[in-house]
């Protein structure tokens, strides 16, 4: 029995974004995938926004309308009431794709007499929707790197070397931004410094999250980040260039599991039925 | 308080190199260097092509390096009395197109007026020359155009960025240089002249800095990267010198690099230069030449006053407490400690200064 899937944007965007030649997106549809209104209006609005490449753009602006047949309504009532015990459950305000996406896998869940997979690359969301999960007994929340693995062992003609090209792939639109900001971080850092000599707390920080990106240490990164959000008014110029880079955290974690994932590939090699 | 007081023309720590060639000395690491030197001066006299790694972690210097020996004069010296080298340093390509990106750094950063004169100081044959190096041509023309002191050089550099060959093409450019082999043939023909029996340049040397960056590309740019570098090699098989500067972190390790590298580019690494943390050692002959480097000091500081504005104990301190670090973080130390003394108008820098705003230089580790 194929169990139903949950798809959030950002997961629909990943995906697309690595495919070629709709290898990925065929095997992505026979799947029993359900998608929340807004997810798909967010999928079709933030393909014009986020960074991609002219052919990347293209390429997902012509799958995501195709998407329609696979937008779930719940039923009224259930939505009203369940929508509120989310909110309080999660203690979250936001309506919007992650939340929806939660509320439509508990309705799927229920209707259909089955646990499910809820995949999304939105790291708080996932933080703040485990629970939830977790307590209504709904099933799992992954991401993208776990949906390819799942597409990898349930699709003969998926073999493991595409699994590591895409893989390769999803990396690499990860870890650019990571990159980039880790550059532009060593060089502003000296002068943030210098203009506060005095400032212990202020380099104590920096060089958390200095040592976090050179030893991909998430913790470290967070909790240097964190004191100037903080503290926004006292470190204005920081906390501008850390916005400009809000999910860098989570960029980084998802290089990091990739990594961890191929370097797995190599030595526990993930079982496929023999065709 | 300024710096100057402390007998200093201005801090000479930085965190990052100087773009600046004039502020970018060699101090220490007289190792690393000879070996630079080495390589670099028997590309100089021996007409074969090498593919070199630069090796170490975060802040170790091998930007610097690759900086240092850009500078023309540092070039002339090695030269001695052979034709001197032609150096380029690239930034690893960003972009989804990488051989394009690296093709249009080689072209950005040739001044063809002095190249042009140069070739035709030397060179009074070179439609036979071009028929030498190159059987491609398309190439063959381009580059004869881009010597021929009749022709106007902008349009010649429009149509090598890309432009329409449409102006060109009574004069026998009958396309556009679209494909990265086009990039490649036209790099690596324009790398032979410029080095035919070493008559214009005796060596052609490329730094590609960030060569760990090829861990996060596609795989198609991967692979894209591995044809340049092997083709640059084969294809400008006689003096091409080519150092790869590869970071070590949690992202790239030395054994990753195999993964990112094809056979073809791996069996043609001649040298592994390794740029290790500094000891006690290295440290203290690099702080010595560093600050009584002319850029910094005009009259050397000597003897116990060797590392003025430091005592040596403090130096000593210093590197216990920062442990085995790299280089970058030494400077950020050692800068901070400088700025501190400025604000708070110290003109020794002592262990009881050092203990006082320890904290302040350490910081978390």
């Amino acid at each position: 029995m194929r169990l139903p899937i949950v798809l959030d944007t950002c997961t629909i965007l990943n995906l697309l974004r690595i495919d070629e030649d709709e290898f990925l997106y065929k095997k992505l549809i026979k799947l029993k995938i359900n998608i929340c209104q807004s997810v798909f209006d967010e999928a079709n609005r933030n393909v014009k926004t986020k960074t991609f490449s002219e052919n990347q753009r293209k390429y997902i602006s012509s799958h995501t309308p195709q998407l329609a047949p696979f937008i779930v309504r719940c039923d009224e009532q259930f939505e009203k009431k369940y929508k509120a015990c989310i909110q309080e459950f999660c203690a979250y305000k936001k309506e919007n794709g992650e939340f929806y996406s939660t509320l439509i896998s508990l309705y799927l869940c229920r209707q259909k007499h089955c646990r499910l997979y809820f995949y999304t690359d939105d790291y708080p969301a996932k933080c703040v929707f485990d629970s939830f999960f977790n307590y209504q007994q709904i099933g799992v929340i992954g991401d993208t790197i776990d949906l390819l693995v799942f597409l990898y062992w349930s699709n003969p003609d998926f073999d493991q070397r595409k699994l590591e090209k895409y893989l390769q792939n999803l990396l690499s639109e990860f870890a650019t931004p990571f990159k980039e900001f880790h550059n532009q971080f060593i060089e502003k850092k000296g002068r943030w410094i210098t203009r506060n000599i005095k400032n212990k707390i202020l380099k104590e920080n920096l060089d958390k999250i200095e040592h976090g990106l050179e030893g991909l240490n998430f913790e470290k990164i967070g909790e240097g980040m964190a004191y100037f959000k903080n503290d926004g008014k006292s470190y204005k110029e920081i906390k501008t260039f850390l916005d400009s880079y809000l999910d860098i955290n989570f960029s980084g974690y998802m290089v990091s599991k990739i990594k961890d994932t191929v370097s797995s590939l190599k030595r526990h090699p993930i079982y496929k039925m023999p065709c | 308080m300024n710096i100057e007081q402390l007998n200093l023309k201005s801090n000479p720590f930085r965190l990052t190199p100087s773009i600046d060639s004039k502020e970018i000395i060699w101090a220490g690491f007289p190792e690393i260097k000879e070996k630079i030197e080495n390589r670099i001066k028997r590309s100089i006299s021996i007409p074969n092509s090498s593919l070199i790694l630069n090796w170490g972690e975060y802040g170790s210097g091998k930007t610097h390096a690759s900086r240092y020996f850009n500078k023309q004069e540092v070039l002339e010296e090695l030269a001695d009395t052979n034709t001197i080298p032609f150096s380029i340093n690239l930034s690893f390509p960003k972009s989804k197109d990488p051989v394009k990106e690296l093709y249009t750094q080689i072209i950005d950063r040739i001044n063809f007026d002095e190249l042009r004169s140069r070739v035709n100081e030397k060179f009074h044959n070179l439609k036979e020359v071009m028929n030498i190096i190159t059987q491609n041509t398309l190439i063959r023309q381009v580059l004869c155009l881009l010597f021929d002191n009749e022709e106007d050089l902008i349009g010649i550099r429009e149509y090598l960025y890309g432009g329409s060959f449409r102006k060109l093409s009574s004069k026998g450019i009958i396309r556009k240089l679209s494909s990265d082999n086009d990039y490649i043939d036209l790099i690596t023909s324009l790398f032979s002249l410029l080095t035919y029996e070493k008559k214009v340049y005796s060596v052609i040397i490329l730094w590609i800095d960030e060569f760990e960056d090829i861990s996060i590309l596609n795989t198609s740019s991967i692979s894209n990267i591995n044809s340049f570098v092997r083709s640059l090699i084969d294809k400008a098989s006689n003096n091409l010198l080519l150092f790869l500067n590869l970071t070590q972190s949690a992202m790239m390790d030395v054994e990753d690099l195999g993964e990112y590298l094809q056979e073809a580019v791996k069996s043609r690494i001649k040298e592994r230069i390794e740029f290790n943390m500094p000891n006690s050692l290295e440290l203290k002959e690099y702080l010595e030449e560093l600050l009584n480097n002319p850029l910094y000091r005009d009259k050397p500081c000597t003897g116990s006053q060797r590392f003025y504005p430091f005592e040596e104990n403090v130096i000593d301190q210093v590197i216990k407490d920062l442990g085995n670090t790299s280089l970058r973080r030494y400077n950020e130390a050692f800068s901070l400690l400088l700025e501190n003394a400025i604000y708070d108008g110290k003109k020794n820098i002592d262990i009881a200064y050092y203990d006082d705003i320890k904290s302040e230089i350490i910081g978390w580790k």
